[in-house]
């Protein structure tokens, strides 16, 4: 008797799990998934090691994809994807890759031109400079990232978006630009003939998102502006 | 007559009567062996007698014997025969021997076996038209040199007409003599079909005689829009028949345009010395106005027949392009740069907003101002607000929809709806299942659940080493061509080369509605093919369904020095909106090839009558008065018989134009093409009541002998007795019998 009630159980929670998904689709475009993208940087040793600075906490990028998922209708997949950038094909299943790093970005000269195709094909990557705890502030990642792509598309034209920018107000209307920590850059656009296809910023946004001692209210600043870039870029 | 026979039908047969005359004698022998008073065997005898005889006379008549006979009438009938000589200059023409079809066909009616009995024959002519003719003598090709006549046979319509005429003259059997060369444009159904119910039985005798060999070489029709816009690259099919060419005979079409430039030229492939070939060329529009053209055919290098048409290029000016989404989607910023990147158009983006009035989709007047309107993921609860009606009046009015998703969920939502109406495909409405999780996100989420101010460390360890390395890119899909498809401009890339889009995600579609065309279609691994996308005209408009995601991977998946995905966008768009700023020709011509001295019917499609039409050649001008085309609404008739040969054209109020070639009477078109037609012939002898001779059968007509009379049979039956009579004995029988029993004291 025992085991037929917990094998109904199963049944029900399963075909509600099954029909929870089906609802997920109903009100969706296009799927699309979050893709991290894996590099190399140098100029960053904690502790003496070389440490690879693209990989830090996946938890912020798993709540950043809840948060699309429950606040808007992007039919943002579950998953939690790392694309390499020594990998074209890789990349270029992702409409945005999301840049996450300490140190200065390095790439040979193979991962320059992919990075330069995948821009070309219309790619967008967004930039976050990651901050350490009880490290000097820093943003040579976020300015890194910037010169390689002046390196890569030398007519790229960079700017720093002022908050009448549409950005700003596309989904949620953001009044002032919530800093998390690290240096205060604002948010800075790349465009190519015309065509956006990178932000910036060094206000570690992605440490807000995966929680940490950031306050409610700049946790959800964090995933508000994350959520308008990548609404803003889905149309420009 | 057959004698008479005397039949009977006693139960049970000869057998049965045998036995029932043993049994009518025992019966008697025993009922007068036994009597109560003893009997002299004379008074026995006597008695048994008159008994047994009255048995015997019952088991007569039961029997029932009569006399049958069996009287055969023959109704002498007169056979009524129609003989129809086809007296056209293709059977007049003296034949490689000197003898004419018409001649042979004459002699071999002549030779020709006779049906037995009486006989009327009623005798036809068909040239232009069915006539009588007194007798088979009388019967001469008609006046003229054959190469100087101008003769065309209207031999499906003479024999259409004919059907009618042999019904009524009560005809029982029609022989027709001719060769099947029908110079009009008729075609054969009438005629099959009024044969077919008429009541004689038709026999055709071909006539094959093989005549001298003439070359023939002629455009059967140009087909090529009458409007494009700039820019555009039109197709223009010319189809030609050709005959008795040699093998070293070279036939070329040139294209030339009415400034003289050559825009085409290609060698015809032949397949033999008789048949039709088929032209492609593909004219580019350069600047708007009305523009001529002329096809050449060119036979050895010269000049065989010329044909003309008009286009017009309509100035393109920048289409401006709607993409209204139901939800965000990145198909947005890719459809923005291939348009942009084209900068042939305009594009903007809107997106579903239930606080915006009218839910942010344009009125109807915002609406009228795009050429195209893209419906991208947006779901069916979305189109309130009138919107589905908006959508029919626009793509009535010449607009271009298309609908873009590739969520099945989203799809299904419109099976059966007022939108699926104006769309080329029925949707499934069977909702797809969703991918399943991802087994390790779902569990590095249990695992952070908790952790709401801080990281998993561990879990996060794990979970970047399942992952990092784990990533497999994933195939796309790629279109599968439909011939439609593969025909059409729209996967077609400039100097060559086909477009093969991929895609992920597709949505279901049951089926592609009558009139829509597939263009193409994907196969998975079971092999069942899935329609992706089709296309159909609406109004005065088109609609398309791309039942695929946006196509962006691709995009992401392709070099980018390769501009696949902006042309499939820009061919797609273009195929969408222009339509309605094109139309179709409004004049159409009732011949493909009109003739100088032939009256030329002209049809107009317009709305209200036509005024201040006019068709002008050269200087001269002459007005157009239209009557309505019966059963047909906003279709108007004109007639108009061109004097001579040249470039006519023709004018509408509303400013519509064609340009048209009447050709001068080149003499007779009959010996152009001179071969028999056994195709058309044999089409007859499908028919119940019609039989087409073998070319080197004999024509016997004796087979219809067997129509000249009816015999009539009549049964004659009589009894072999009167029925009357035979009782009246059985009564007599009796009575002797009682009398007799009175007087032998036995009663």
């Amino acid at each position: 008797m025992k085991k037929t009630l917990v094998f109904l159980l199963l049944c029900c929670t399963l075909a509600a799990l099954f029909a929870q998904e089906e609802e997920f689709e109903a009100g969706r475009g296009s799927r699309v998934a979050w893709a991290r993208l894996k590099f190399r940087v140098t100029g960053y040793n904690p502790n003496g090691n070389v440490a690879l600075g693209w990989f830090y906490h996946p938890t912020g990028d798993v709540r950043m994809v809840d948060w699309l998922r429950a606040n808007t209708d992007i039919n943002i997949k579950e998953e939690w994807n790392i694309v390499d950038v020594a990998r074209l094909d890789q990349m270029c299943e992702f409409p945005m890759l999301f840049l996450s790093g300490k140190g200065s970005i390095d790439l040979n000269a193979k991962e320059k031109r992919n990075l330069r195709e995948y821009i070309l094909r219309g790619g967008f990557l967004f930039v976050d400079d990651c901050v350490a705890l009880r490290q000097p502030k820093e943003d040579i990642f976020f300015t890194s990232v910037n010169n390689l792509v002046r390196e890569i598309l030398p007519e790229v034209e960079l700017k720093k978006l002022p908050l009448s920018h549409p950005v700003f107000h596309c989904y949620y209307d953001i009044k002032r630009w919530t800093h998390m920590q690290g240096v205060d850059n604002g948010l800075w656009g790349a465009w190519y003939k015309g065509r956006l296809i990178m932000l910036t910023n060094s206000s570690d946004l992605h440490c807000a998102w995966t929680g940490f001692h950031f306050t409610q209210a700049q946790r959800k600043a964090a995933f508000q502006i994350a959520a308008n870039i990548y609404v803003y870029v889905m149309a420009n | 007559m057959n004698p008479a026979e005397i039949v009977w039908n006693f139960p049970g047969g000869a057998t049965a009567f045998g036995i029932a005359a043993g049994a009518a004698l025992v019966l008697a022998a025993l009922l007068y062996c036994f009597t109560l008073r003893k009997l002299k065997l004379r008074q026995r005898l006597l008695l048994g007698a008159l008994r047994l005889a009255l048995l015997l006379a019952l088991l007569a008549l039961l029997g029932n014997p009569r006399r049958e006979e069996i009287r055969e009438y023959v109704n002498e009938k007169t056979v009524r025969l129609g003989v129809v000589f086809d007296v056209s200059s293709s059977m007049c023409a003296n034949g490689l021997l000197g003898s004419s079809r018409l001649a042979d066909s004459l002699r071999q009616f002549e030779e020709a076996a006779r049906p037995e009995g009486k006989v009327e024959y009623r005798y036809f002519t068909i040239g232009e038209r069915l006539e009588p003719a007194a007798s088979a003598e009388s019967i001469r090709p008609l006046a003229g040199a054959p190469s100087k006549r101008t003769v065309f046979t209207n031999l499906l319509d003479s024999l259409r007409d004919g059907a009618a005429l042999f019904d009524s003259q009560n005809l029982d059997a029609v022989v027709v003599f001719t060769d099947g060369v029908d110079t009009s444009d008729a075609q054969p159904a009438p005629a099959l079909s009024a044969l077919a119910g008429s009541r004689p039985q038709y026999r055709i005798v071909p006539a094959v005689t093989e005549l001298a060999m003439h070359k023939f070489l002629e455009f059967r029709k140009v087909e090529a829009p009458a409007r494009a816009v700039q820019n555009a690259t039109v197709p223009v099919d010319i189809a030609a028949s050709y005959s008795n060419l040699t093998g070293s005979d070279k036939v070329e079409l040139a294209i030339t345009d009415d400034r003289g430039n050559e825009l085409f030229r290609a060698e015809g492939k032949r397949n033999g010395a008789g048949g039709g070939m088929m032209f492609r060329a593909e004219l580019t529009m350069d600047a708007p106005g009305l523009r001529r053209y002329t096809a050449a055919l060119l036979l050895n290098g010269r000049k065989h027949r010329e044909t003309v048409w008009c286009l017009e290029t309509v100035k393109r000016n920048r289409k401006r392009i709607l993409l209204y989404q139901g939800t965000h989607d990145w198909a947005a910023r890719f459809l923005k740069n291939a348009v942009a990147s084209e900068n042939r158009s305009e594009l903007e983006v809107r997106r579903f907003n239930a606080e915006l009035p009218n839910n942010n989709f344009p009125s109807d007047r915002e609406l009228a101002e795009y050429d195209v309107v893209i419906l991208l993921n947006l779901n069916r609860k979305q189109c309130v607000g009138g919107l589905e009606k908006s959508l029919h009046e626009y793509l009535k009015a010449g607009g271009g929809v298309i609908f873009v998703t590739g969520n099945p969920v989203i799809a299904g939502e419109y099976a059966n709806s007022p939108l699926e109406m104006l769309l080329p495909v029925e949707f499934s409405p069977n909702l797809n299942r969703s991918d399943r999780k991802h087994a390790l996100t779902s569990q590095f989420r249990r695992e952070i659940r908790n952790y709401h101010r801080g990281v998993n460390g561990g879990a996060e360890q794990r979970f970047l080493r399942a992952q990092e390395f784990s990533y497999k890119p994933t195939r796309l899909k790629e279109f599968t061509l439909t011939p439609a498809g593969e025909a059409g401009p729209m996967f077609r890339l400039p100097g060559g080369g086909e477009i093969r889009p991929g895609f992920l995600d597709c949505a279901k579609v049951d089926a592609v509605k009558p009139g829509a065309q597939a263009l193409a279609f994907y196969k998975d691994e079971k092999g069942a093919e899935h329609i992706i996308l089709a296309v159909q005209r609406f109004g005065r408009g088109r609609s398309v369904v791309l039942a695929t995601d946006p196509l962006w991977r691709w995009k992401l998946s392709l070099p980018s020095d390769r501009r696949d995905s902006e042309i499939f966008w820009e061919n797609l768009l273009s195929f969408a909106g222009d339509a309605g700023k094109l139309g179709d020709q409004p004049w159409t011509l009732g011949e493909s090839q009109p003739v100088a001295g032939k009256p030329l019917k002209l049809r107009l499609s317009q709305p209200e009558v036509p005024a201040d039409c006019t068709v002008s050649c050269e200087k001269e001008s002459w007005s157009l008065t239209f009557q309505p085309v019966s059963g047909k609404a906003g279709l108007w008739e004109s007639s108009f018989t061109p004097a001579r040969p040249g470039i006519y054209r023709l004018r509408s109020g509303d400013g519509a134009v064609r340009d048209f070639t009447v050709a001068a009477d080149r003499g007779n078109r009959e010996l152009d093409a001179p071969a028999p037609n056994l195709f058309l012939l044999r089409q007859f002898g499908a028919l119940d009541n019609c039989r087409v001779l073998a070319p080197a059968e004999k024509l016997d007509l004796s087979d219809f002998t067997a129509l000249k009379g009816e015999t009539l049979t009549e049964r004659i039956v009589r009894p072999l007795w009167p029925t009357g009579t035979l009782l009246a004995l059985l009564l007599a029988l009796y009575c002797c019998e009682l009398i007799l029993r009175r007087i032998f004291k036995l009663v």
